[in-house]
């Protein structure tokens, strides 16, 4: 048993404890500590907890087995066993000073007059700079008392999150506690800081159409798996769950019952919280009622395709389409390749990618979307009664975006917001309206464009002016007017359009 | 737009910080942050506490912030700036009681406006608050004493809690020395053994039930019926609580006892009877009185708190920020969180400012008592004595029904307790 307990009980032995450790320090020396990081102490300590306080002495075993007892009051108490540890001994053995030792060899080499007023093998730092596997200590000014716990992390409250040896009636505990201000924080010498895990965590939550702005329904249950890291279950009732993990991207992917799985992929910083919540939408019954195309309005799944030369209308009919022959193959939404017709259009709470597929948004996404109506001049309240107009330019803050389809639909995913949307049509005045929309969330805007003049255009004309078959209507359009031609310059000009908004999007996120 | 009407509304208020700074700073004559000597300058009677109500000055600035959901936002004003060598009370407020205004009698600020305001108005003119001796023990084992020890390699501790007991009695967990202390008129009337020395939390009802808490030795919810019963045991372990040592705090109702996790959740851990539930239903945050709301407080940055709120009976409550209290030094820990009658929450703050260079020295050290109104709006800001002991209590703050605060004080003689009518 290696045993170098320096206790000192008064002034005295305080000074010749110092004494001692002038000795010690050079024996010390030529056995520094070794690396450790800091998941490796609080691993030690773990193994401590359960143990029973054993003044003057520091060893545990790994296999929680012969806990020993303690009773009466120390240092006049009586100790049965053959394991435990008191405070000191118990941090010294977890931050293995001043030399590597086994937990279950018995060892008492620093008392806490030593950790405090002494830095053989630690150093103080700021209360507010202590990380995981610090201590913090304090010793009174009679010499008679102190204490020393190893800091883990805090809480909601900025309570501590201790592990300590904490007295005869209590053994080696794992606790959240707060602390005065006789306390000091150190760290130890020669901590590798290469690489500390990072928490991964959230809550899983239902998908109120709103995103992350409204988490009230959290799903407690909810399996949570992460890519090659392992699953855990949402706890209860907060729906929370998290992982430790080593810096890097990990894609986190959430079920329940009930629900449509749900994923994300987040970051994890070293020693930091990481969040990483995700909400799921709730699972639905298709309802295609009164469809023959194009997708369902509830979940977006398919309701029929229409036959070669129709195209599907927002209410699901398929109408005959003259002079070109649309192909919507492997797509279900967005415009085709060919004429530049509309494929469908996806669910409020998905947007349609280049591809031509609905896709959920991303957590910094939100989603804008309307129809472009045309309204008799001063018109206000609910629009959507006016009959639409294909082909309209709509313009963000200023900025033209895309044209409207065929049915006068479009769609732009961007950053949450508010944004001011302006619609133009050849043979219309211009109209504005305002829209906002959160993280995650959508927003139905109807843009009015109004009829002028003494002649009221056709409200329903069955082509927009100036373009014929294989005219751009459902894509976007980046610059003014309309882009016509080649089947190549269309999915040029797409692709152009798509990337222009997302990192539009990502240029408002970084605001 | 939001951006700039953010930054004007924060200069606003460092203006108006600034403007109060000198006054209160003046009118507290602090020395090392204004901690107040403990024990010996303390009278045995009646003494005016250095307490401001939501001064600007070195404690910082209290904001209500908006609810996220269902608040009512009538359009509000700002109120006028203050003179030089006034001290004034300003919030960020957001929103209103009735009529728009505080609401709370007796008390004249107008802190509370319209979403976004920033509200100065002069102090009321209503004394400071006033602190009265409840009683003062002397430390030791004898009858009239309460136990504490800090002994050589091991945790220090004092008594641990205390209750507000029925008639004005008050109970101290004496778990030092195996027993509570029932205080009367001053004196200790009676004790109850306890089975151990660790427990750290105690509550007793109008019943004169009382419950004891052993979060870490023996892991259980001891539960004393009435004078000459048996002591009952419950497990604290289980859903909702992984482990003992996570508990924070022990509430005694009608229909059992509740366990908080981690300054998070509730879990009731025994039935009406004091018997273990088995069902162990958990509940959000700490329920008001009236068991209308829910609530939960957090630190919020190094120097501010947030205090969140939800509906208590909607199963699908949003959860609203009813205040974000903001204070002059960095918040350390939150020490309490109490509810009590009108809607009152109390909360409570250690402040710790540190040299940023070793050894770290202590420059200040501060308590705060928070008292906010049922909309967030802060309605007092207390100073309360900072303890030298090493020894920290469980739970050292209470708030009564009427508003008023309990402070356990560990001196160096003896504990306290203090009661602060606001």
């Amino acid at each position: 048993m290696t045993r170098l307990t320096l206790r000192p009980l008064g002034f005295v032995t305080a000074f010749a404890a110092s004494l001692l450790a002038l000795g010690l320090g050079a024996e010390a020396a030529l056995a520094a500590p070794p690396a450790m990081t800091r998941e490796q102490i609080i691993d030690r300590a773990v193994y401590g907890v359960g143990y029973s306080y054993w003044w003057g002495h520091g060893c545990w075993r790994t296999d929680g087995q012969s806990l020993g007892s303690c009773s009466g009051s120390c240092p006049s108490c009586t100790h049965t066993g053959s394991y435990g540890a008191d405070c000191s001994g118990y941090v010294a053995k977890a931050w293995q000073v001043p030399s590597e030792i086994a937990l279950t060899t018995d060892s008492h080499p620093y008392s806490t007059y030593n950790f405090r007023w002494e830095s053989t093998w630690w150093s103080q730092v700021g209360w507010g700079d202590a990380k995981k596997a610090d201590a913090f200590v304090y010793r009174n000014s009679a010499n008679t008392g102190g204490h020393i716990i190893l800091y883990e992390s805090g809480d909601p409250w900025g309570s501590i999150w201790a592990y300590e040896a904490k007295g005869c009636s209590y053994g080696i505990v794992h606790n959240l506690k707060q602390l005065g201000s006789t306390y000091v924080a150190l760290r130890r010498d020669n901590l590798t800081e290469a690489p500390v895990n990072g928490n991964l965590l959230g809550v899983i939550f239902e998908d109120l159409g709103v995103g992350v702005a409204d988490m009230s329904v959290r799903l407690p249950g909810a399996q949570v798996e992460c890519a090659g890291q392992g699953t855990t279950t949402a706890g209860s009732p907060d729906g929370d769950w998290s992982f430790s993990l080593p810096p890097g991207s990990y894609t986190v992917t959430a079920s329940a019952a009930g629900y449509l799985p749900g994923s994300r992929t987040c970051q994890v910083l070293s020693g930091q919280d990481n969040w990483c919540s995700i909400g799921l939408f709730a699972e639905c019954a298709p309802d295609c009622s009164g469809r023959e195309c194009g997708l369902d309005p509830v979940c977006g799944q398919p309701c029929g395709t229409c036959a070669q030369g129709e195209v599907c209308t927002p209410a699901g009919s398929c109408e005959q389409l003259t002079g070109c022959a649309l192909d919507c193959t492997g797509r279900d939404c967005g415009p085709d390749p060919v004429c530049g017709e509309t494929c469908g259009v996806c669910p409020p709470q998905l947007w349609c990618n280049a591809a031509g597929n609905c896709e959920a948004m991303t957590i910094e996404d939100a989603k804008i979307y309307g129809y472009v109506v045309a309204a008799p001049e001063g018109a206000t309240g609910d629009l959507s009664g006016y009959p639409v107009v294909p082909g309209a330019l709509v313009s963000l803050d200023g900025v033209p975006m895309r044209e409207s389809d065929h049915f006068g639909y479009w769609e732009l995913i961007v950053a949450p917001g508010a944004y001011q949307l302006r619609a133009e049509a050849s043979g219309y005045d211009p109209g504005e309206t305002q829209c906002s929309v959160v993280a995650q969330g959508f927003t139905e805007c109807i843009i009015p464009v109004y009829t002028s003049g003494t002649e009221p255009p056709d409200p329903d004309p069955p082509d927009p002016p100036d373009q014929g078959p294989g005219a751009l209507r459902s894509g976007c359009a980046c610059g003014a007017g309309s882009a016509g031609g080649a089947l190549g310059g269309l999915l040029l000009i797409g692709m152009l359009c798509w990337l222009f908004v997302r990192a539009r999007a990502r240029e408002r996120r970084s605001i | 737009m939001r951006a700039y009407l953010t930054k004007s509304l924060l200069l606003l208020g460092a203006v108006a910080v600034a403007a109060g700074a000198a006054a209160a700073l003046g009118s507290d004559g602090l020395g090392r942050g204004g901690g107040e000597p403990v024990a010996a300058a303390l009278p045995d009677g009646d003494a005016p506490l250095q307490g401001v109500r939501g001064t600007t000055g070195s404690p910082g600035t209290s904001r209500a912030i908006p609810a996220l959901q269902g608040a009512s936002r009538p359009a509000g004003k700002v109120g006028q700036v203050g003179q030089a060598g006034q001290t004034w009370q300003a919030g960020l407020a957001g929103r209103t009681g009735p009529g728009g205004q505080a609401g709370q009698a007796g008390h004249s600020a107008s802190a509370v406006y319209a979403r976004g305001a920033i509200a100065l108005s002069p102090p009321s003119p209503a004394a400071a608050p006033r602190r009265e001796l409840v009683f003062r023990l002397r430390w030791g084992s004898g009858p009239e004493e309460l136990g504490y020890r800090t002994p050589e390699e091991a945790a220090p501790e004092g008594p641990m809690s205390f209750a507000l007991g029925p008639s004005g009695s008050i109970w101290v967990l004496d778990q030092v020395n195996f027993r509570v202390q029932v205080v009367e008129q001053g004196r200790v009337a009676r004790s109850v053994p306890l089975p151990n020395d660790s427990y750290q939390d105690i509550a007793v009802d109008g019943r004169g039930r009382l419950a004891v808490l052993d979060r870490l030795a023996l892991r259980h919810v001891a539960w004393l019926e009435g004078a000459g019963q048996a002591w009952r045991f419950a497990g604290i372990e289980g859903p909702g609580m992984p482990e003992g040592g996570g508990a924070t705090a022990l509430f005694l109702e009608t229909d059992g006892a509740w366990l908080e996790w981690s300054h998070q959740h509730l879990v009731r851990v025994t039935d009406a009877r004091g018997l273990p539930d088995l069902a162990r239903p958990q509940r959000w945050g700490r329920m008001t009185p009236d068991g209308q709301r829910l609530v939960r407080a957090a630190r919020a940055g190094s120097h501010g708190a947030i205090l969140l709120a939800r509906d208590s009976r909607a199963a699908r409550a949003g959860v609203e920020v009813l205040a974000r209290p903001s204070f002059g030094r960095p918040l350390t820990y939150l020490t309490a969180l109490c509810t009590g009658g009108a809607g009152r929450v109390l909360l409570g703050a250690h402040l710790i400012e540190h040299g940023s260079a070793a050894p770290f020295p202590v420059i200040a050290e501060e308590a705060w008592a928070l008292v906010l109104g049922p909309v967030g709006q802060e309605e007092h800001r207390v100073k309360l004595p900072v303890s030298q002991s090493p020894a920290t209590p469980f739970q050292g703050i209470r708030m009564a029904p009427d508003g008023a605060i309990y402070h356990l004080l560990y001196e160096d003689r003896g504990a306290s307790l203090w009661r602060v009518r606001p």
